[in-house]
């Protein structure tokens, strides 16, 4: 499906729709409205969710929020340290009927994967999802399967401070294209959820308001957004200043500046511009650059957020 | 040796070594074998070290290469000085320095001496091609030295060659300024270059007889440029004379009375009177000729001319038979004026009697010829016919000209005369001066070269070793000295035509040398070729080497009444200065372009500067719209107008419409105007 097909009343139309999604959601998770546009421009970027932060946060509702509303199948996997990788992946079972092993694929196999807690399982069930996460497929039994398309994975992770936690390796943090916070909702937020109904009530009353195809639509339109020649000049400085700064321990990849300008593309498209502005980079550097940057003897990565501070503080737009 | 080599790059070594073996090249035909053994040993020697399979010299080791080779020189050339002893160290020094480079420093130290053995080259040869080539060397060396400075990274020799290439052609502005301005002061210290380059065709003693075969070179001996206005003299004129040879011992003919120290010879026009040759007549001035000469060197310190000749170029002398001579051996290519006027009476009035004697001198040898000079002298009325018979002797017996005569011994004239019959010119020169001075005319052979090949693309002689010639001049009562060649008697073609016609049947010229383009002038388009390369050699010669301090000065008093050191000084710094100025003014716009600043910035710049009197700074990273939004609230009144700029500000720098922005630019000239802070 091309984009120049579509119709401008259609293309219109999806960006309405997408507010109207977004809205849907914010009636769930409240006073989140920068981490929920956050989250759909991770989704428009066509990157991973993780989310961190303290249990009870509503992590996993925003998570589910986003899963209602866009209408995908969905499939949860709640980490543990004894998961193991085919409680992820999937395995082979002997079917003793017809005397051969058959696949029985597990939870990865869905077009939104909700990692609970993905921190709370060892590497080696964390890693069963790397494939799936870069590549789209997972290998079992040395056979190759395709996963559903489209394949998202919002994952929540609890801080790495806390006990019991796994820090996910740099390789994998990489494959996030977003990391967000929620924190504490501000006291009006509060005060309309504890008014309110049961919130798990009515997350189920969620619509679908933007299927696949509009989400498909928006995703292209993303990508064709005008990134102008002083832009990309900021994002290069951007990604020179992290690698050459002595605070860095390592700078962004090119995967980062690369997620750096899908999710500036992104939120530009939700800001409702065809073209992306500094501010639109500004808004979501934290979130593409925090699990990225490491500072020196940062084991628990919480660094990233205080070099990015500096990144934004440092770097002129213009030079 | 605890201490890590020091490795020369990758591209540095391998263009060093490429640099080395080219700037050796050259030398390899005047070197020693065992010179040129060493080196390409060294170089092998350097890359096996590169690749770590062989060690570096060792203290040792390197201890007996400087020394041996040091002595290996002495033992070869007998000395440690002098061009070809030093060269052949300097080169041996190379290579050494080479293998046992340790440190960066070496390195730099090695690509020195390579431009230092370039520049050596031009001590033994300055021709084009060599130029050409060592151009090329040079842009080598270069590399090499770029490859030093690169990081050990850079693996790929062809861009370090095209760097190379463009800082040798950024520097040839600089070059040209050098070599047109830098004062030409006389070397401080002569090399003696030439011990072992003479290549003359023209010896000091001729000997009829004991050459069975005239070996020729086609090798050019000098080239004569006529004054514009001076008219070429036609073939039969073209006697350049070189050496006068009076004395025979029965053998070979010498220089017998020697004209040529100091003290006889008239070093300036107005000199010694004595020894000016009294002149007598009037020539017409149709039979002056005015032409410079540029001979190749000969390591001798004659110079050629027409018949009287006078020079005014410095170092020129007269002598008392009327050659010219330079006060010191031609070991360089040499340039001389000279004014030649054909038609004086020499000698008219009597010849001084100590040169009448050594005109005459005779061994008592060749009783026939005795004889047949007597017999023809009896018949003859008078000196002037005494000549004519005998010239017509030679012209009517059946003498032949031949390059290969039969060998000769005991009564040489008498037997070339009487039994062989077949010669060069040598033995009619001699046997023709014999037969004079056998009746007591005074005469003597005058060795030089006859006829040259007329260039038409620039105008000028080509005279040639196979040229050489000799001939006699008789001294005839009231005529004083008259030139006569009975060569011409025997074979017209070779004064008329010239060596190649005369010897057309024999099929001898330049049997020798088979690759001679010169053989081939039958065909139009090699000599065509031949005389065009002959020409640019010839521009190269008269621009390039013929620019000493007389044409530098010349040139510049062009353009300036007084051309001294201060002016030359001046000029030259104040060249290089604007030169160099130019350079990094170059430089500058270049860097420039890069970065120009953009005229959108420079709006935003203003813009801030405006809104700073405000108070209102951006921050670090703060986007421009940002800015101007940030400002838009706290100037309310201006706030609609802030908005929209700052709204402009993000279409023109951020929006696609990148080839509308000249109009979004100017909106927002237009707004940015209107805007009353």
């Amino acid at each position: 499906m091309s984009l120049e097909k579509l119709e401008p009343q259609s293309v219109a139309d999806d960006q309405q729709l997408l507010h109207q999604a977004l809205a849907e959601i914010e009636t769930v998770v409240l006073g989140k409205s920068r981490q929920i546009r956050l989250a759909m421009a991770c989704l428009i970027g066509q990157g991973h969710l993780l989310i961190e932060d303290l249990p009870g946060m509503g992590k996993t509702t925003l998570a589910q929020a986003l899963a209602r509303v866009l209408g995908f199948e969905f499939n949860r996997i709640q980490f543990t340290s004894d998961l193991l990788p085919a409680d992820v992946v999937g395995a082979s079972i002997f079917n003793a009927k017809e005397h051969q092993f058959e696949f029985q694929p597990g939870p990865v196999f869905t077009q939104l994967l909700l990692a609970d807690e993905i921190n709370r399982a060892t590497p080696k069930a964390q890693s069963a999802l790397l494939e799936a996460m870069e590549e789209r497929q997972v290998t079992v039994d040395g056979q190759s399967r395709e996963l559903p398309e489209p394949f998202f994975v919002i994952a929540t992770q609890n801080p790495q401070h806390q006990l019991g936690t796994f820090a996910l390796p740099e390789s994998q943090l990489d494959r996030f294209l977003m990391r967000i916070e929620l924190g504490y909702p501000d006291r009006t937020a509060e005060r309309a959820l504890l008014s309110g109904r049961n919130p798990r009530r009515r997350l189920e009353q969620l619509r679908c308001c933007l299927p696949l195809p509009r989400l498909q639509r928006l995703q292209q339109q993303a990508e064709s957004l005008h990134l102008s020649d002083p832009l990309l000049d900021y994002i290069q400085r951007l990604v020179e200043f992290s690698r050459c700064s002595d605070d860095c321990d390592y700078g962004l990849s090119p995967r980062g500046a690369l997620a750096l300008v899908q999710a500036a593309k992104a939120w530009a498209l939700i800001e409702q511009r065809d073209y992306v502005v500094p501010e639109d980079v500004q808004a979501v550097l934290p979130s593409v650059a925090e699990h990225r940057l490491r500072g020196d003897y940062d084991c628990t990565g919480h660094k990233g957020v205080s070099l990015t501070r500096l990144l934004l503080d440092s770097v002129e737009v213009l030079e | 040796m605890n201490e890590p080599d020091y490795q020369i790059p990758r591209n540095g070594l391998a263009w060093l070594l490429a640099a080395m073996f080219g700037a050796l090249l050259p030398h390899m035909l005047r070197l020693p074998v065992w010179v040129t053994l060493i080196c390409l040993l060294c170089g092998v020697w350097k890359l096996m070290v590169y690749r770590g399979r062989w060690h570096g010299p060792n203290r040792p080791i390197r201890a007996l290469l400087v020394f041996g080779g040091g002595a290996a020189v002495f033992a070869h050339y007998g000395t440690l000085a002098g061009p070809d002893a030093g060269s052949a160290l300097l080169i041996l020094g190379f290579c050494f320095k080479l293998i046992e480079s340790r440190t960066r420093r070496d390195a730099f130290i090695v690509v020195i001496l390579g431009y230092f053995v370039v520049a050596v080259s031009f001590f033994f040869d300055q021709s084009i091609l060599l130029t050409l080539y060592l151009a090329l060397v040079c842009v080598m060396v270069t590399a090499a030295l770029l490859g030093l400075n690169q990081s050990v990274l850079h693996t790929r020799p062809r861009r370090t060659l095209r760097i190379s290439l463009r800082i040798m052609g950024y520097s040839l502005p600089m070059m040209l300024v050098l070599f047109v301005l830098v004062p030409r002061i006389g070397p401080i210290w002569s090399l003696d270059l030439g011990q072992n380059r003479a290549k003359t065709g023209l010896s000091e003693t001729i000997s009829a007889g004991d050459i069975a075969q005239l070996s020729q070179s086609s090798e050019l001996a000098f080239r004569v440029e006529f004054d514009p206005g001076s008219k070429v003299p036609p073939a039969s004129e073209r006697y350049w004379r070189a050496l006068v040879l009076d004395n025979y011992d029965g053998h070979r003919w010498t220089r017998g009375l020697d004209l040529d120290q100091r003290e006889q010879v008239d070093w300036q026009n107005n000199g010694n009177r004595w020894l000016t040759p009294p002149l007598s007549g009037s020539p017409t001035p149709l039979s002056r000729y005015d032409y410079q000469v540029m001979m190749e060197p000969t390591d001798q310190p004659w110079l050629f001319g027409l018949a009287w000749a006078r020079s005014d170029t410095r170092g020129v002398g007269a002598t008392r038979d009327f050659r010219l001579l330079l006060d010191k051996p031609v070991a360089r290519p040499f340039r001389y004026r000279v004014s030649s006027t054909i038609g004086y009476t020499l000698d008219a009035a009597g010849l001084p009697a100590w040169l009448h004697r050594a005109n005459l001198q005779l061994p008592d040898t060749d009783p026939l010829t005795r004889d047949l000079a007597q017999r023809l002298r009896r018949d003859s009325s008078s000196a002037a016919d005494y000549v004519h018979r005998v010239l017509r002797y030679f012209n009517q017996q059946d003498f032949s000209y031949t390059l290969r005569p039969p060998l000769l011994s005991g009564d040489r004239v008498d037997q070339f005369l009487f039994e062989s019959r077949r010669g060069f010119c040598s033995h009619y020169a001699g046997a023709f001066v014999f037969l004079m001075r056998a009746v007591g005319l005074p005469a003597r052979i005058v060795a030089g070269y006859q006829g040259g090949e007329l260039n038409p693309l620039g105008g000028y002689l080509l005279v040639h070793q196979f040229d050489a010639h000799a001939w006699v001049e008789v001294w005839l009562p009231q005529q004083g000295w008259v030139r006569f060649d009975p060569t011409a008697w025997v074979s017209p073609e070779r004064v008329e035509q010239g060596l190649e016609q005369a010897m057309a049947q024999e099929g001898s010229f330049l049997e020798d040398s088979p690759l001679s383009p010169l053989r081939y002038r039958g065909s139009a388009w090699i000599t065509q070729l031949r005389l065009s390369w002959d020409y640019l050699n010839y521009g190269w010669y008269r621009v390039m080497l013929g620019y000493d301090a007389k044409a530098q000065r010349e040139l510049l008093s062009r353009l300036f009444d007084r051309v001294d050191l201060k002016l030359l000084a001046t000029l030259l710094l104040s060249t290089i200065a604007a030169l160099l100025l130019g350079l990094s003014w170059w430089i500058f716009r270049q860097s420039g372009l890069r970065s120009r600043p953009d005229p959108l910035l420079k709006l935003y710049r203003k813009l801030c500067r405006r809104l700073a009197r405000k108070g209102l700074q951006p921050e670090v990273g703060e986007a421009p719209a940002s800015f101007v939004r940030r400002a838009a609230e706290s100037l309310p009144d201006q706030a609609v107008a802030l908005q929209r700029i700052a709204r402009q500000f993000e279409l023109c720098l951020y929006a696609p419409s990148a080839n509308e922005r000249d109009p979004q630019l100017q909106r927002l000239r237009v707004q940015l105007r209107r805007l009353a802070l």
